[in-house]
């Protein structure tokens, strides 16, 4: 599909763009589904479109279509020049990105290309049969999806990638006496096709188990081990958003200007990392087409540096981490992370959870709801479990943390050893000594 | 929209593809709309953004199944072949065949009452709107640091169209406006939103909800977090506000009132029984003027009002057809899809207590302690009833008045507990928009009385 983003940019430059730029997605995903311990769904969705960035005289702006023919190409770009033209002058704006040079990540597998919805509905259905019947699944699913871009600008800068991922797993809850658990959620991610639904069954039911027994929860300062999966929530909406350069330009960042400074316990170490192969968010370009990268961000404890869209790295005098993506949502380029990459300690388990008396979250409610800016968070914690004497004690519900992100960090004692892929980040569980728990 | 003249043609050609592949119900679902963004930063206009989206999403039930395909509207056909197969190759794997409810199929053309169609404003009116109002918020105090400001509008028309007769065509729209804003005191830094919108009225609806209103609000909101103190950690009678209420209506049972979350949850059950205060009733229903209503769901049946909790009795769910026909619940017209790139799913329009007999002194009297919630930041329902609610403005209540303000908490609960806990409603019942994501994107309202709830009902996530 390069020759349609060339023909954009032809078209662009020929209207009296200054610059332009074209990115062509084609997203398919393919979904087997069950509802209720039942096969209920098979779906197939299918989004191509083109999005075309114009700049004319410093000002921005973008228009994405549907309508892939050249007539439909030749309205958008018309259409996008005429909003640039009503838009304002950015002193600031510099330039589209200039070519790079990419590192070639194996992120495609043929397999899932076209795959029968038989072969996926296997999995799942073996998934839940393994289930005991005190295991109510609200939902189950394996998903692959396959993304495929062209980005091509009046810079030079031409390139494509295309990748794949299948996402396995469910959501369930355990049936008590009186109601049920929180929902407990399982779910893996690959590059490769490879679902596990033996390990998905068995790891659901070891946790929902677990849970059963009830723990109590006190009120005060403990320590709290996070799983994975709560601990890059936690980390999504509050550090992540720290590093983004574009906070840090305008202001919005507390880390602003501590490159150098321990920031973190001297056991934490964090990188953004675009080529990892497993890594979820991996990619060989960003949504403008810069190369994606591994960027140190936290190394030991010490602050190294910020993740950077194009725009705001020359606006700044640094250059861009590959950072760009566009949230098709809300039609926005911002700066986000790619894969995060905590590296693992040299925790096991039964190290990892070796306290007198502690939680571990398995899963937050409201993260989403953190303060970016303070850092400051809020949070459920659901499900969690009670540590005492270095076992899982049994489930507690109405269990809140309330804290800081940017001190907590300066409190991880211990960090797992094995880590997992979760939606956004390659991670480990990590210890904290002191976290400010509340309950009812 | 040239092809709005021909889309029928286009829709019926596919509803007889697939019939004749043997499907027991078609259903074609096509949009075209015209969307725009406008992404502002500290007085830049970060992006000007269209998009025109314009696609089929078909859905067929065979032999039981669902199948679902989408894609361009020139390619219907091929996605109702594509469905069907995808039905048939799970359909084997079912015991349980899914059966809808019936509902009697309806033509009908339903448009929008719009004064100023967004699409009609040009981006210079746009974008002087929010030079307007990002100078009035950076004004109303020295310490505001950052403003974020996003315009988002859509205008358009969805089309339905099934094997059982019912061919609609609706008109559909929204505008909103959203704040992000960081204020700064020495070391102490920190951020409030704020986020309106419509989608009964179009662009005239800034005319209502004006520049100067906006940034009073969130000017004050951003202050009030800067000169706040940490709350205390505990259980504590409170008065949570309107936008509270409705995010606790929404969270707290609303969630666990859509019938597919509401079998695999804590009120599994409980329809008929007693699941809060008697004092309390709870609406889904699609109020006119509202976020999230509109004449008729994404499967054609007409929006209706559920009484969810009746005079404290758990007395209705959100239903599809098809969960209509699973649990003996009537239909609602409560399966919404964010695009024809989903399939529909059982969405909240706007939910709601109703208003009680309380005045505003009663509602705080008594309250030696306690804290007064006035506007949040998200939430989050989990299936056991567990509910968060982030808090962005909240006050400390002594000795009966509102006190001073709290900086960023949250609170929690477990519904099944706290909603036998109310004690009070107010008299007025105020309304908030925003947007949903169980998986897909939902405009919804939510909305409710003052309500005053006894210690014991809600867990405030303190540092002290």
């Amino acid at each position: 599909m390069r020759e349609l983003c060339e023909y954009a940019v032809s078209v662009g430059e020929k209207k009296g763009a200054d610059e332009i730029e074209a990115m062509w997605i084609r997203e398919t995903s393919s979904v087997v589904e069950a509802e209720l311990g039942e096969i209920c769904r098979a779906s197939m969705s299918r989004s191509e479109g083109i999005r075309i960035r114009v700049i004319k005289e410093k000002a921005i702006s973008s228009i994405f279509t549907y309508l892939l023919t050249k007539e439909g190409i030749r309205t958008a770009v018309e259409s996008a020049l005429a909003a640039a033209k009503a838009s304002k002058k950015d002193e600031y704006w510099d330039s589209l990105p200039f070519p790079g040079t990419y590192v070639t990540v194996d992120r495609w597998d043929p397999f899932m290309k076209d795959i029968d919805p038989e072969i996926l509905t296997d999995p799942v259905t073996e998934l839940i049969s393994l289930l005991h019947e005190d295991i109510a699944v609200h939902l189950a699913a394996n998903e692959v999806d396959l993304l495929e871009r062209s980005c091509v600008n009046s810079n030079g800068l031409a390139h494509e990638d295309a990748e794949t991922l299948q996402a396995f797993g469910l959501s369930a809850v355990g049936k008590l006496k009186e109601g049920v658990t929180p929902a407990f959620q399982k779910i893996f991610f690959s590059r490769k096709y490879n679902p596990e639904p033996q390990k998905a069954a068995h790891s659901i039911t070891e946790d929902i188990n677990r849970f059963k027994k009830k723990g109590t929860a006190l009120s005060g300062k403990a320590p709290v081990i996070f799983s994975p999966v709560a601990l890059q929530l936690l980390l999504r909406f509050t550090l992540f958003k720290a590093l983004s350069g574009e906070n840090v330009a305008r202001g919005k960042s507390l880390l602003a200007g501590k490159e150098g400074e321990q920031v973190a316990s001297s056991l934490f170490t964090l990188h953004d990392d675009g080529t990892l192969p497993a890594g979820p968010g991996s990619k060989e370009m960003d949504d403008e087409g810069v190369p994606c990268q591994d960027t140190p961000l936290i190394e030991e404890g010490v602050l190294q540096g910020f993740m950077w869209n194009d725009y705001w790295a020359k606006r700044m005098g640094v250059s861009s981490t590959g950072n760009a993506q566009y949230n098709d949502r809300n039609d926005e380029m911002t700066t986000e992370q790619t894969t995060m990459v905590i590296t693992p300690g040299d925790y096991t388990r039964e190290e990892l959870f070796n306290i007198k008396e502690g939680y571990y979250m398995l899963n937050l409610q409201g993260a989403h709801g953190s303060n970016p800016e303070s850092g400051d968070f809020s949070v459920a914690c659901a499900p969690a479990y009670r540590i005492e004497n270095g076992e899982i004690a049994g489930g507690v519900v109405g269990i809140m943390l309330s804290d800081n992100v940017f001190s907590l960090l300066q409190k991880i004692d211990a960090v797992g050893s094995e880590s997992e892929v979760t939606e956004i980040a390659v991670l480990p569980p990590v210890r904290f000594t002191e976290v400010n728990v509340n309950a009812m | 929209m040239l092809i709005k003249l021909f889309m029928f043609d286009i829709l019926e050609k596919g509803i007889a593809r697939g019939e004749h592949q043997g499907a027991d119900y078609v259903e074609l679902r096509a949009e075209e709309m015209n969307l725009t963004m406008i992404g502002y930063s500290d007085g830049r206009v970060d992006n000007c953004n269209a998009r025109v989206r314009v696609g089929t999403a078909c859905r067929v039930l065979y032999n039981g199944a669902w199948g679902f395909a989408c894609g361009r509207i020139e390619d219907t056909e091929s996605l109702v072949l594509n469905a069907c197969s995808l039905a048939k190759a799970v359909s084997e794997h079912r015991k349980e065949k899914i059966v809808l409810q019936e509902i009697d199929p309806c033509e009908d053309d339903v448009k929008k009452k719009f004064k100023r169609s967004p699409q009609d404003v040009s981006f210079e009116e746009k974008i002087s709107r929010l030079d307007n109002l990002c100078t009035l918020i950076q004004n109303y105090d020295q310490r505001i640091k950052a403003v974020s400001l996003k315009y988002t509008d859509s205008h358009g028309f969805k089309y339905l169209l099934t094997n059982e007769g019912t061919k609609i065509t609706q008109e559909i729209g929204d505008v909103y406006n959203y704040c992000w804003v960081t204020g700064k005191e020495n070391d102490v830094l920190t951020a409030a939103r704020d986020g309106v919108g419509s989608s009964e009225k179009g662009y005239e609806y800034f005319e209502e909800e004006t520049e100067e209103k906006i940034a009073e609000r969130i000017g004050r909101r951003v202050i009030l977090q800067l000169e706040g103190k940490n709350p205390k950690s505990g259980s504590f009678p409170c008065v949570l506000g309107p936008r509270v209420v409705g995010t606790l209506a929404h969270e707290a049972l609303g969630h666990l009132a859509e019938a597919d979350l509401t079998m695999n949850s804590s009120f599994s059950g409980k329809l008929g029984k007693k699941v809060a205060s008697d004092i309390i009733t709870m609406v889904d229903a699609p109020i006119e003027g509202t976020f999230g209503g509109a004449k008729y769901d994404d499967e054609g049946v007409k929006m209706q009002q559920v009484d969810i909790i009746k005079e404290g009795i758990f007395s209705g769910m959100l239903t599809d057809r098809e969960y209509a026909y699973r649990t003996g619940v009537p239909v609602c017209g409560a399966a919404r899809a964010e695009s024809f790139l989903f399939s529909t799913l059982i969405r909240m329009r706007n939910t709601f207590f109703e208003k009680g007999d309380y005045t505003d002194d009663e509602l705080f009297e008594g309250i030696d302690f306690g804290y007064y919630c006035a506007d949040y930041r998200g939430g989050q329902a989990q299936l056991n009833s567990s509910f968060q609610i982030g808090i962005q403005e909240a006050f400390e209540i002594q000795n009966g008045e509102v006190g001073a303000p709290i900086k960023d908490l949250s609170i929690s609960g477990i519904a099944t507990e706290t909603l036998l806990l109310i004690e009070g409603a107010g008299k007025k019942v105020g309304f908030e928009e925003g947007y949903c994501g169980k998986g897909q994107r939902a405009a919804v309202s939510t909305g409710g009385p003052h309500l005053r709830i006894k210690k014991g009902g809600i867990l405030f996530g303190g540092r002290e």
